[in-house]
């Protein structure tokens, strides 16, 4: 049952405790706006108590001032239950918050409004585009939700320059439609219709693509950004540049972006080509040879377990791909669909017990490959619209009400080793799984990237890794879930990785993970710009 | 109470607001989205309020400004009964007396005469055709001709609109009002109809009966593709063309690629509706305006003949931008 917020104005729960041995530990509780030492024992990464998925709910004082401040400036903040009820989840479905009230952003200055408003009266403030967090950073557990979606118009397109400017909730998608109505497309962007561009310049974006192009972050040249305590500034690599830097990968700790310009390209359709591993390591190891050769213009592997491995590459002009099949594909030990379904037939004719894993491999094939290869996205060997395609198969077969996705970012030379690792770890937590590798071209040695998804050890090229279990045959409990998440976020604290999506690891994570000394450097920054410490609270501080 | 119209579809056996993961790829072909970006007012905003526990009367603003173009269904990934969500509210509603849609159809929601005596449809194409097409009899002809000609068409007398229009305002339909509809188009061979909102219902009523729009009856004619230009829009009635989606993408996908005309799709391959025939439009009422959804339609492309299969569409065209309009079933005639 949904309570009134008016009824929920306790204090913040008291300090809760967790076990360890048989031993009652006590948690002591956070003040806002502070990162205690890790939580993380250096000798036992289990049970480590994780902070973000279940973060104490804002008690609410100060609501009603804040909400009659807001009325004043003509900001309607929505109370009822219809309203906030859209916002109580994001996509990982497993972290639950629910916000006093929401707004839906319509302009720059009704979000500066709200942030001098929420920044005066302390009240916490959680933007939220598409809300395809997996880990409850675009929850509002408590206080107000900023919905961004209600900005979502394209402001301008330059076709000399090949920029387009949009507002920030704008969904990809959407973005799309619009420019392919004048031949034109984005550069990359996630690949699920529905994040949006200021959600995504805020935590990365990765397309099958971001091995030639980069992340999405790395193709906005200017924004316009409402910082946190409520002043609207543009900023670009020459205008504000500090500011520009520290949005962008910034998990919406230093502002909320509200304009973005972005690169653009002339719309092309692709050439799709897929290679098949049955070892995960020799595709990974060719993933590598086809990134450094840089003769791709998108690659990517996606599995089915371990078991099936798709190493997908496609080029944007016929040159390029034949340069490609010349140079690059005599290098690389993958086998034709053919190869691949003899082996695999001889592979589990000799292992019978096996039979249950090659009935699963056989039926998820059936069911994935005319997604891929629907007839109206596909002519004369072209793929058209790769992103519907794919977003599409995205939401149809990996999505769920729960969606437990958690990633790993990592150098090169880590890379193989830290998805064998989560690959165990998958095989131990789930039957059946996919795991979907791509690399990151960075775009030389950026002070976004401190802090963020591109790992601080990577060089040219970071590589990230999704772990997605799926859930037949059976329903799995919030708890194993959530242990199976913790054991990957694992893999990366002992490796010293990054993870291209991290939110709720982070806060528990972020010292091991990336040392005292940047954490301490980034905390300052938020400090100074965010006093009352408002702005998405609980995501990374 | 709920209809029990809607309770008799096989649309309830679908997964319902229950299933909804919010993850909003509804709203991306919804006009209601496209005209307000407002997510409260689409299935998703209707759905998650709904899981939240809110009821129809909390929703009056978001269940009345759906158009019915039927796109959200095809798009949803946990294939979620979104339409038949949105006409359950309504019906809700309508049964509180608190609803604006209902207001719109009480007229509209007449039944007809009893005709004088029964046509006979046994094995014969029945045209349901909405009072537009009716009046125009020159494209009636073709219509006629187009589907196999007056030997074997029949024009039904009761074409069903006051059914419709009931349906889509959530108003009750009596049972024997319905009975009469249906035994009417018992023994027929096929069912066509000029405004696509009767076509998941007639699929459920009447199992084993094809039902078809115009544009998918007439379509393989080569005489109409050959006459088909790069330069002509053409426009796909959505709330037929979404109730059967699947089958009727390759359609119109080779229809483009055949002739080259572009077609009111996007990119998901999508119908873009005008909104033409739905209540609020017919009302001016609600968010979506008709001029608007022209101008995202035209937005970016060269069209000099704009061909449709709805004439309500064709009429909002006209009107909208003085454009040359024709009707599917009379080009190159
Ligand atoms: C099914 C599925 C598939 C996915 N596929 C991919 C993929 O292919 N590639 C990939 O990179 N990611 C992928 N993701 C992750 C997701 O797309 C990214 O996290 C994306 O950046 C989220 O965008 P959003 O608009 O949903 O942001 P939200 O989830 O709404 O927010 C993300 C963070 O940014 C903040 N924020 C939101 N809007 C703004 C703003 N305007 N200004 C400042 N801060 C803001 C939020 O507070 C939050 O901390 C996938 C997720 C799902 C569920
Ligand atoms: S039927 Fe059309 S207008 Fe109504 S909610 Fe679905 S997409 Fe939107
Ligand atoms: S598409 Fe379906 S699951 Fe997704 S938000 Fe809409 S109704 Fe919910």
């Amino acid at each position: 049952m949904l309570l009134d917020p008016r009824t929920l104005r306790q204090a913040a729960p008291a300090a809760t405790a967790h076990r360890d041995g048989g031993r009652e530990l006590p948690v002591e509780p956070q003040a806002r706006g502070t990162i205690p030492p890790d939580p993380v024992g250096p000798d036992s990464l289990v049970g480590i108590p994780r902070v973000q998925t279940n973060p104490s709910r804002w008690n609410g004082a100060s609501w009603d001032a804040f909400v009659s401040d807001l009325a004043r400036a003509g900001v309607d903040v929505r109370e009822e239950k219809g309203t906030r009820a859209a916002f109580v989840t994001d996509a990982g479905g497993l972290a639950f918050g629910m916000p006093h009230g929401v707004v839906t952003a319509r302009s720059a200055e009704q979000v500066a409004a709200v942030l001098s408003a929420a920044q005066a009266r302390r009240v916490p403030v959680t933007t939220r585009g598409g809300g395809l967090t997996t880990e409850g950073e675009s929850v509002a557990f408590g206080g107000l939700q900023l919905d961004m979606t209600g900005m979502s118009r394209m402001v301008w397109v330059d076709r000399e320059k090949m920029l387009a400017r949009v507002q920030g909730g704008m969904f990809w998608h959407d973005m799309a439609e619009v420019l392919r109505r004048q031949g034109l497309d984005y550069i990359s962007a996630p690949l699920n219709f529905t994040s949006s561009v200021g959600g995504t310049l805020a935590v990365g974006g990765i397309d099958v693509n971001a091995c030639r192009h980069g992340c999405s972050a790395d193709q906005c040249v200017a924004m316009e950004v409402v910082t946190p305590t409520g002043q609207i500034v543009e900023c670009s690599e020459d205008r504000n540049p500090e500011l520009f830097e520290r949005v962008l990968l910034g998990y919406g700790q230093f502002g909320v972006v509200t304009e973005a310009t972005m690169r653009v390209r002339p719309y092309t359709p692709c050439r799709m080509h897929y290679l098949f591993y049955d070892d995960l390591r020799t595709a990974m190891e060719d993933l590598i040879v086809v990134v450094r050769s840089d003769a791709t213009d998108y690659s990517g592997i996606l599995t089915m377990k371990d078991r099936a491995n798709n190493l997908l590459f496609a080029f944007d002009s016929e040159e390029r791909e034949k340069d490609f099949f010349a140079n690059v594909r005599p290098k690389l030990r993958g086998l034709t669909e053919m190869q691949f379904a003899v082996r695999a037939a001889g592979f589990y004719a000799l292992r019978p017990w096996r039979i249950e894993e090659a009935l699963w491999l056989y039926r998820r094939k059936k069911l994935l490959l005319p997604e891929f290869e629907r007839p109206e996205h596909l002519r004369d060997g072209k793929m058209f619209d790769r992103t519907v395609v794919f977003s599409r198969a995205v939401w149809r077969h990996w999505g769920n009400r729960t969606m437990v996705i958690p990633d790993l970012a990592t150098s090169e030379e880590k890379f193989i080793e830290a998805i064998l690792r989560g690959n165990r770890v998958m095989r131990k937590y789930f039957a059946h799984y996919t795991l979907y590798c791509v690399a990151i071209r960075l775009s030389g040695n950026r002070p976004r990237y401190e802090m963020s998804c591109i790992p601080p050890d990577a060089r040219d090229w970071a590589y990230g890794c999704e772990f997605e279990p799926m859930f037949e045959p059976g329903e799995y409990s919030r708890d194993h879930l959530q242990s199976f998440k913790n054991a990957i976020y694992d893999v990366g604290v002992e490796m010293r990785t990054s993870y291209y999506r991290f939110g709720g690891s982070m806060k528990g994570y972020i010292r091991r993970v990336f040392g005292d000394a940047v954490v301490d450097r980034q905390l300052e920054f938020k400090r100074q710009a965010d006093p009352a410490m408002i702005l998405n609270p609980d995501v990374v501080f | 109470m709920l209809q029990p119209l809607l309770l008799k579809s096989p649309l309830s056996s679908r997964p319902g607001f229950e299933t909804c993961n919010g993850c909003d790829v509804c709203a991306l072909a919804c006009p209601v989205w496209q005209q307000t970006r407002d997510i409260r007012l689409t299935p998703k905003g209707r759905a998650k309020a709904l899981q939240g526990g809110a009821k129809a009367e909390d929703l009056v603003e978001s269940v009345s400004a759906c158009v019915m173009c039927g796109s959200c269904e095809p798009a949803c990934p946990e294939n979620i009964d979104t339409v038949g969500m949105t006409l359950r509210l309504r019906a809700e509603l309508a049964a509180t007396g608190k609803s604006p849609v209902a207001a719109m159809a009480r007229d509209l929601a007449e039944p007809p005469p009893l005709p004088e005596k029964r046509s006979f449809v046994h094995m014969k194409t029945v045209l349901l055709a909405e009072e537009k097409l009716l009046a125009d009899i020159p494209t009636l002809s073709s219509v006629i001709l187009r589907l196999g000609g007056p030997a074997h068409v029949v024009v039904a007398e009761d074409s069903g609109r006051d059914i419709a229009f009931a349906l889509e305002a959530g108003l009750p339909v009596p049972p024997e009002r319905l009975a009469r509809f249906l035994d009417g188009l018992r023994g027929a061979l096929r069912v066509v109809t000029s405004d696509g909102f009767l076509h998941r219902f007639l699929r459920a009523w009447l199992p084993g009966l094809p039902v078809r729009s115009i544009g998918a009856a007439v379509l393989h004619l080569s005489e109409i593709r050959r006459a088909l230009r790069p330069t002509d829009l053409y426009v796909v009635e959505s709330r037929a063309y979404h109730a059967d989606f699947a089958r009727l993408v390759p359609l119109y996908d080779a229809l483009r690629h055949e002739t080259g005309c572009s077609i009111n799709l996007d990119l998901q391959r999508f119908a873009l509706p005008t909104a033409a025939p739905s209540l609020p439009a017919r009302h001016n009422a609600g968010p979506v305006r008709v001029h608007e959804q022209i101008r995202w339609i035209l937005e970016g492309r060269r069209v000099k003949r704009v061909v449709v299969e709805s004439l309500e569409d064709g009429e909002a065209f006209r009107r909208d931008r003085g454009l040359a309009v024709v009707h599917v079933a009379a080009v190159g005639v």
